[in-house]
């Protein structure tokens, strides 16, 4: 890579050359590696499923054809499945491992603010995806979110602008669509790479 | 990169002498990156053909009672169930980010000894919740 490569931003995230110490395995358990991985794949699988799923009321429906009919159709979703629960198990021990070696502390606090940040993302967005299975027990975890903010003065709105109109009996609604598969998967996708940015800004990952 | 490490002036002493530590080059952390790929992505389809994602029940079904809460927001269900929407949904959930989001602040009050235990206490509190909906909820 030339001197431009090097300041570009792969160039910043991805310099020429490691700290040992950063290499070791305890210094990260892989973690934060690991929750990226989840992510790549929660992409790949999620883009190939958005061919075929319906949000709505044929969101069962499409699904259901999905996993038995469509070639490798059931594979995509399980990954999908998987990845989802992996990535949420990752980063919260990539957090507890944060702790355990006091990277929280000054010049990361930042990075460790945006990780809180992705941390609420990233189980908000497995809930999404759960509503959007599309059956009644969607519909009925559904109607708890919505009656937790139906119970904020004014969340009347905010229910609608999150869930949409709902059933008890399915949870996936057009506007549970959008914030799973743009908004929030938008949102953690930014957040990741600006928190692999400021980890080098940060000076790299400093073992204990 | 060197270059541009070379040009931060104000860098605290903690990050200067991590600059000391010896480098290698990026090719250890690469070919480490693709072991530990290879190992994940191994798991992850092992899951993924041993274990089949059920379909729920369909909305066209006659309608059965459930209240049931992925896991990810089992803790706060289980709350739900003990004590009012309020507290449960909104308070406790809340006040847990908000400790999360201070913790830095809390490291230079309290000290990390501190910070760890706190840290700890609330994520075994919200990990034992979790797992206390999934297995006994
Ligand atoms: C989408 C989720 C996340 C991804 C993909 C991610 C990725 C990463 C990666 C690849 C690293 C390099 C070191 C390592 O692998 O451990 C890292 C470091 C770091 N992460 Fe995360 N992370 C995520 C969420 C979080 C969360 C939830 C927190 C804490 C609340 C956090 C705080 C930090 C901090 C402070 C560092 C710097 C660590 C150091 O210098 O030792 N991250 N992250």
């Amino acid at each position: 890579m030339g001197k431009q490569g090097n300041n570009s931003f792969m160039g910043h995230i991805r310099p020429r050359q490691i700290r040992t110490g950063a290499l070791r395995l305890r210094a990260t358990f892989c973690l934060g590696g690991f929750s990226f991985l989840a992510f790549i794949v929660l992409t790949i699988t999620g883009v190939l499923l958005l061919f075929y799923y319906q949000p709505g009321d044929r969101a069962f429906a499409s699904l259901s054809e999905l996993n038995s009919v469509l070639p490798y159709g059931g594979f995509v979703r399980s990954l999908h499945f998987w990845a989802g629960q992996m990535m949420v198990i990752s980063v919260f021990m990539h957090m507890v491992r944060v702790v355990w070696s006091r990277a929280y502390r000054p010049l990361r606090e930042l990075n460790w603010i945006t990780g809180v940040v992705l941390f609420g993302l990233t189980v908000i967005l497995d809930y999404s995806g759960y509503l959007l299975r599309g059956g009644q027990e969607s519909g009925a975890a559904a109607t708890v979110g919505q009656a937790l903010f139906t119970s904020l003065p004014g969340g009347q709105a905010l229910a609608t602008v999150f869930f949409g109109q709902p059933s008890p009996l399915n949870g996936s609604t057009l506007n549970m669509f959008v914030w799973h598969a743009f908004i929030l998967a938008g949102a953690v996708g930014f957040l990741q790479l600006f928190h692999f940015w400021r980890i080098r800004r940060g000076g790299g990952v400093r073992p204990l | 990169m060197d270059l541009l490490e070379g040009e931060r002036t104000q860098a605290p002493a903690e990050v200067e002498q991590s600059g000391r530590q010896e480098k290698v080059p990026l090719i250890e952390l690469q070919v480490r990156e693709y072991i530990g790929t290879f190992l994940w992505l191994g798991f992850l389809l092992a899951l993924t053909a041993s274990v089949k994602v059920p379909l729920d029940s369909s909305p066209k079904a006659a309608a059965v009672s459930i209240s049931k809460a992925p896991w990810v927001f089992g803790a706060i269900q289980w709350l739900l169930q003990q004590w009012p929407a309020w507290l449960s949904g909104w308070v406790l959930p809340l006040l847990s980010m908000a400790v999360l989001f201070t913790l830095p602040w809390w490291g230079q009050k309290v000290g990390k000894m501190w910070v760890w235990i706190i840290f700890l206490i609330l994520s075994l509190v919200w990990v034992g919740l979790t797992f206390l909906y999934m297995f006994m909820g």
